[in-house]
């Protein structure tokens, strides 16, 4: 039962904000000019974006609405163990700058789009480039859908009852992402962001202000939860839960990067120095980030008691805020779902368009249909996660997420290790990529759907997150099956990069030469 | 065990990419292209000083109020953002 009272000033802001943002979503088509009927200029805007607009559009990316609502909503409900997240958000940092370089050279240098797409060229195997490609489709679809529950959860906040807001606001995301590609998600982040940064900074200062100060949110927050049940804790104790932090923070953090939407982010920098940057910069979304799980504790400390945690940080925001900045806050979670979403539904559809239309379907689609198809794929994949927001409960849809977690990590050792060696074997890399979904599925399911699994093992206990013990499994077989597989397929695996593809500084400035070799 | 997770995801890169088959003047050039690869292992850091959380899984000491499990994390994505940072500059 939803108790919130209609806000009309709150709602008027809301709506300005959003009209603001959907108009940028269409005049971004004319930004940074480009011919939107090739794959390369819709899909990834002409891998151009310099290192402001790749902050921007990768923090719009990865920090999405359900991120603002959910983990809040995990530390209100669970203590001290929401917090991996911020961990996690660290350690992803080392991983971009590692990793991203190197696969935005050889994308570049090949004219990769996907993942996928660099898969097939470095294994020669269309298998594993389709098992990626549906990965990544799969990891994404429901991630979508929990974009649209956040932004229910922020206009049922408001008062609004219904379905319908949800479903114009999607209709407006579609038809600007399908005009302008990713330059609209580009250009919404900026006013995203800003209206992010402004809440975040008010809340943080004002609130605890209002409640007595940190050590008062943190002492109340530990006394309430302790009585919780079942009980929580604000600093993990001596049990078992230290791994699975660890673990879920590791895992989460080699994952991230491997989604098709954070990879497009980063496939569209205009360099790979970008990227290297943006792994520095980022980090002041993760400190954001930080200061918005407080805000859990904080809904605990004003003695909030919410019909449901999603709503921990929505009240906090009513109890506190006039109801203009109220509008104002909502309209940053709410296009904080857009972002995402678009960004989200344009790399579905690139690995849709690239790796199962034109590599299985139609061999012979040249750039223009390609480019056609993934603009259809987009408006399908919408649809798909609209119906998925409407029709499936908010639990399975976050049930799935947490899949897709342990899914996407499984393509690890074919995309990141890929960048490094080609020794594996694409028979072998296929047979770890099965049994790492295989077991990784059966490990959440059989623990409904919780991300730590259980494993006893003679002596031995340790709970950690399933995704771990999957890609252990995937890596084990991988390894193991090469040398066998290989003697079963003797076949050459051809692999069309050659290490220096893989610089991104000597990539660059080999386009620039080809570049004016033909002007 | 998480750091034992940490060295055979993250730890294996230089032997891998020696793997790679490219011949000694080829790896030679690329080294040289990228400047000083060695400082690539400060990044390892971060994961051992956030992979084990009983060094950090304290009450006190409190900073501003907050127990020194949040704010020690904090610091760490400071300190991460620095290291990236050095690490670009050596790199470059």
């Amino acid at each position: 039962m939803d108790v919130h009272a209609v806000h009309p000033a709150a709602i008027a802001v809301f709506c300005l904000l959003f009209g603001i943002v959907a108009l940028g979503g269409f005049l971004a088509a004319r930004w940074r000019r480009g011919d939107l009927s090739h794959l390369n200029e819709w899909g990834l805007a002409g891998r151009r974006f310099g290192t402001w607009v790749t902050w921007f559009l990768i923090g719009g990316d990865i920090y999405t609405a359900y991120t603002f609502i959910a983990v809040p909503a995990a530390m209100f409900g669970t203590g001290a163990s929401g917090f991996f997240a911020f961990a996690y958000t660290t350690l992803v940092f080392p991983v971009l700058f590692v990793f991203g370089p190197r696969l935005w050279a050889v994308c570049k240098r090949h004219g990769y789009i996907t993942a996928a797409d660099f898969v097939r060229g470095r294994f020669d195997s269309g298998s594993l480039a389709l098992a990626t490609a549906f990965t990544g489709i799969l990891a994404t679809m429901p991630y979508i859908g929990l974009q649209l529950v956040g932004l229910k959860t922020v206009i049922a906040a408001m008062g609004v009852k219904g379905d319908w807001p949800v479903i114009i606001a999607f209709v407006i995301l579609a038809a600007y992402t399908f005009q302008s590609g990713l330059r609209a998600p580009a250009l919404t982040a900026v006013i995203k962001d800003l209206i992010i940064y402004v809440t975040v900074g008010v809340a943080v200062v004002y609130i605890p202000i209002k409640l007595g100060g940190f050590g008062h949110i943190f002492g109340a927050a530990h006394a309430s939860l302790a009585k919780a049940s079942p009980p929580a804790v604000t600093v993990p104790g001596l049990d078992s839960s230290y791994e699975t932090y660890a673990t879920l923070a590791l895992g989460s953090a080699f994952a991230l990067f491997l989604y098709p939407h954070a990879l497009t982010g980063a496939l569209s920098a205009g360099s790979g120095n970008t990227i290297r940057r943006n792994a520095t910069l980022l980090s002041t979304y993760s400190l954001a980030l930080g200061a918005i799980a407080v805000m859990g504790y904080m809904a605990i400390a004003a003695g909030l008691k919410p019909s449901n945690p999603d709503f921990a940080v929505p009240d906090l925001f009513i109890r506190y805020f006039p109801p203009w900045f109220q509008g104002f806050a909502f309209a940053a979670i709410g296009v904080g779902a857009l972002v995402p979403a678009a960004i989200m539904s344009i790399a579905a559809s690139n690995l849709f368009s690239r790796n199962i239309w034109t590599a299985y379907i139609r061999p012979e689609a040249d750039d223009r249909e390609q480019t056609l198809v993934a603009k259809v794929v987009s408006l399908l994949v919408k649809a798909g996660a609209l119906c998925f927001a409407l029709f499936v409960s908010t639990k399975s849809s976050i049930d799935l997420q947490l899949l897709g977690g342990v899914w996407i990590l499984q393509t690890l050792p074919a995309v990141f290790l890929g960048l490094y060696t080609r020794w594996f074997d694409r028979w072998a890399l296929l047979c770890g990529w099965a049994v790492g979904m295989g077991l990784g599925t059966w490990m959440a399911a059989s623990q409904s759907f919780v991300s730590a699994y259980p494993l006893h093992v003679g002596p031995v206990h340790l709970t950690m997150y399933a995704a771990f013990f999957a890609i252990i499994a995937n890596l084990v077989v991988t390894a193991a099956l090469t040398p066998l597989t290989r003697r079963l397929d003797p076949r050459p695996q051809v692999d069309e990069t050659s290490p220096g593809d893989y610089n991104d500084l000597a990539v660059a400035e080999q386009a620039v030469t080809e570049q004016a070799v033909a002007a | 065990m998480a750091l034992n997770g940490l060295h055979t995801v993250n730890g294996g890169h230089p032997a891998l990419s020696m793997a790679e088959g490219g011949s000694r003047a080829q790896r030679g050039r690329e080294s040289s292209a990228t400047g000083g690869r060695g400082w690539l292992w400060l990044l390892l850091l971060p994961f051992a000083a956030l992979l084990v959380p009983p060094l950090y899984a304290h009450e006190s000491p409190h900073l501003w109020g907050i127990p020194f499990f949040y704010w020690y994390q904090g610091v760490w994505l400071i300190i991460t953002a620095g290291i990236t940072t050095v690490v670009y500059r050596r790199m470059r």
